[in-house]
């Protein structure tokens, strides 16, 4: 299940992002906006790239190749704070044994929460 | 000190870059991504740290760092997994820090190898030479081989134990091994290099070197007895 990360508050702001957090972003750009921007619009490259890694390596039934671009593709989601909603996902793919419907759904939960992210992401960049 | 990144990914190889950003103590020599370019960076150029990346294709950064030997530069790992850091430790790195890496643990981490680099032993003797070097806090001090009574491992360290004082340096006893002259030392354990000149008795398993006790392992006693020239 998502973690809700909606405010309690009923009067609260709506949140800005669907999923993803930018804390550790911010935290190690020290304020620096062009660095920010610039690893923003990579993740948008890089992710698309892992997302097709992942679903071609998948449809081959390339086990090693998948495990291996689900731990890469870890360091990808991490930087936009998206560990929490798909380590769980990505980490299962890395290490467990998991039949060929048990992959494909957690790239589909991948996949979702990915589109929700690029779309985040635009929305950071438009900001 | 002089650095290098190695890691496979875009992103990491920037995260880390812009952490380096904040620490005045380090230089960012380059950034590569995989094995092969770190081993012929660290072999070429003047690097003291390198923060690096454990599972990167065709070589790891743990079988990167077993083929550099002893004389390498000081190793931070960085992993996204954790199931890597007991292997890592036994490599004596300076730590192990998983992704992703923040401000905080980066900045501890480099306090550590600050210190280690400090402490670090800095010269390699001929083995005609009769003395050593070592980094002894902010000096570097001349130890006579003569004077040195045993090395013993401890963790990351070496303690050196001289008649009136002991020393620690950052090295490993197989690096110590390969530097002092087999005049005088001989392996006797595989946590203790003693001089065999300074021992007092021995007796069953263990000598007794200016009354500190050193323990004799089986597969070194027939050579410390054929060293010792028993009559």
């Amino acid at each position: 299940m998502e973690p809700n990360r909606k405010q309690d508050l009923p009067d609260a702001e709506p949140p800005l992002y669907q999923v993803i957090i930018l804390s550790y972003l911010q935290e190690i750009s020290m304020g620096d906006v062009e660095f920010e921007r610039e690893i923003a619009e990579r993740f948008l490259h890089l992710i698309d790239e892992d997302l097709s890694a992942l679903a071609k390596h998948a449809q081959q039934n390339d086990l090693e190749a998948l495990k291996r671009h689900a731990h890469h593709t870890l360091s990808t989601i991490a930087v936009m704070g998206l560990g929490p909603l798909l380590e769980k996902h990505l980490k299962a793919i890395e290490h467990q044994s998991l039949s060929e419907i048990e992959i494909n759904n957690c790239l589909i939960a991948i996949a979702g929460i990915c589109e929700k992210a690029k779309a985040d992401v635009r929305v950071f960049l438009c900001s | 000190m002089n650095c290098l990144i190695v890691d496979d990914h875009e992103i990491a190889r920037s995260t880390l870059k812009q952490l380096i950003k904040f620490e005045d103590s380090l230089t960012l020599i380059s950034t590569c991504e995989n094995a092969g370019d770190a081993y012929k960076i660290i072999a070429g150029q003047k690097i003291d740290l390198v923060f690096l990346d454990i599972e990167m294709p065709e070589v790891s950064g743990i079988e990167l760092v077993k083929g550099l030997g002893d004389k390498r530069p000081l190793i931070i790992f960085i992993s996204a997994n954790r199931e890597y850091a007991a292997d890592a430790y036994d490599l004596n790195v300076v730590d192990f820090i998983t992704k992703p890496v923040t401000l905080d643990r980066f900045l501890k981490s480099i306090i550590k190898a600050k210190e280690i680099f400090k402490n670090q032993d800095v010269f390699v003797p001929s083995k005609q030479d009769e003395f050593i070097f070592i980094r002894d806090s902010s000096i570097i001090r001349r130890i006579k081989l003569t004077d040195i009574e045993y090395f013993e491992a401890q963790g990351d360290y070496v303690k050196i134990g001289t008649a009136t004082k002991t020393y620690a340096i950052y090295s490993s006893l197989k690096s110590v091994e390969g530097k002092v002259s087999g005049d005088f030392f001989l392996r006797v354990h595989r946590s203790f290099i003693v001089n065999v000149g300074k021992i007092d008795t021995v007796e069953g398993s263990t000598l007794i070197i200016n009354k500190s006790f050193i323990p004799v392992s089986d597969a070194y006693k027939s050579v410390l007895n054929k060293r010792m020239q028993i009559l």
